[in-house]
């Protein structure tokens, strides 16, 4: 087994697809509910991971208007800030103030 | 019992009579519980329906963690919460947070403490339509339980 694997890992075909892979990322998926996503013209539901740290690089990224001042905002479903950090394949949402109940 | 969302009506003391029916029955010495309903009027203006929106996968783990935080910070027995999304009429219920614990003062806190944290944790939005045919969204929130 350890012998196989070696023999693939010296494989330079085999070592290309594993490069190429590595540099696919995973889009960001961004969603916009409520007034605000009335306000967006042109929301956009997924961005390419490149440059993005925070959520406020996903919502000028996502987003044709500026943040605005009260918005809440969400990373794979947990409560976070403007400054939360967000990497390849999370789910970004903004939000209005929540008025339920 | 895990939090649920409808997207139809639903009849609350209905849906307290059959959860009481899988409890223990003599194992709690209080219950107590919410029911939010919708009103006709808000801010001045009648309403004639109101539409909630909600995050679905978002809204499951909120409440499902208030559930949780809740059990944490009282002894409860049991804990339940039905939200309403959708579009509803005046008089349907909107929400239900029940809590069965073995004395008052945990049922009563804690059903008030389901209630107020989920208003201001649980992404749900209620936009209104008007008597004059004009939807508003409902902007004001609730900072939570105190």
């Amino acid at each position: 087994m350890g012998q196989i694997a070696h023999g693939y890992l010296s494989n330079g075909a085999i070592g290309y697809y594993a490069r190429s892979y590595l540099e696919i990322s995973m889009p960001i998926t961004v969603k916009f509910f409520a007034s605000l996503r009335e306000q967006l013209k042109s929301p956009v539901s997924q961005i390419d991971s490149a440059g993005i740290a925070t959520v406020a690089d996903v919502w000028n990224a996502a987003a044709d208007i500026p943040i605005p001042d009260h918005v809440l905002c969400s990373v794979n479903l947990d409560h976070c800030t403007t400054t939360g950090a967000v990497k390849e394949g999370d789910e970004v949402a903004f939000f209005p103030p929540i008025t339920g109940g | 019992m895990p939090a649920t969302v409808l997207d139809t009506p639903f009849d609350p003391l209905q849906v307290l009579h059959q959860h009481e029916q899988t409890l223990d029955a003599g194992g709690y010495g209080a219950a107590a519980h919410f029911i939010g309903t919708m009103r006709n009027h808000n801010e001045g203006v009648s309403v004639s329906s109101l539409t909630l929106e909600h995050y679905p996968a978002m809204t499951a783990k909120e409440l499902a963690k208030i559930i949780d935080d809740a059990h944490t910070k009282w002894k409860l027995i049991d804990a339940l919460i039905v939200h309403r999304v959708g579009t509803m009429t005046p008089g349907d219920p909107i929400v239900l947070t029940a809590v069965w614990s073995a004395h008052r003062a945990d049922a009563f806190e804690a059903c008030r403490y389901l209630m107020e944290e989920l208003k201001s944790r649980a992404p749900f939005w209620k936009k209104e339509t008007l008597a004059d045919g004009v939807d508003r969204w409902v902007e004001k929130n609730t900072s939570g339980y105190t």
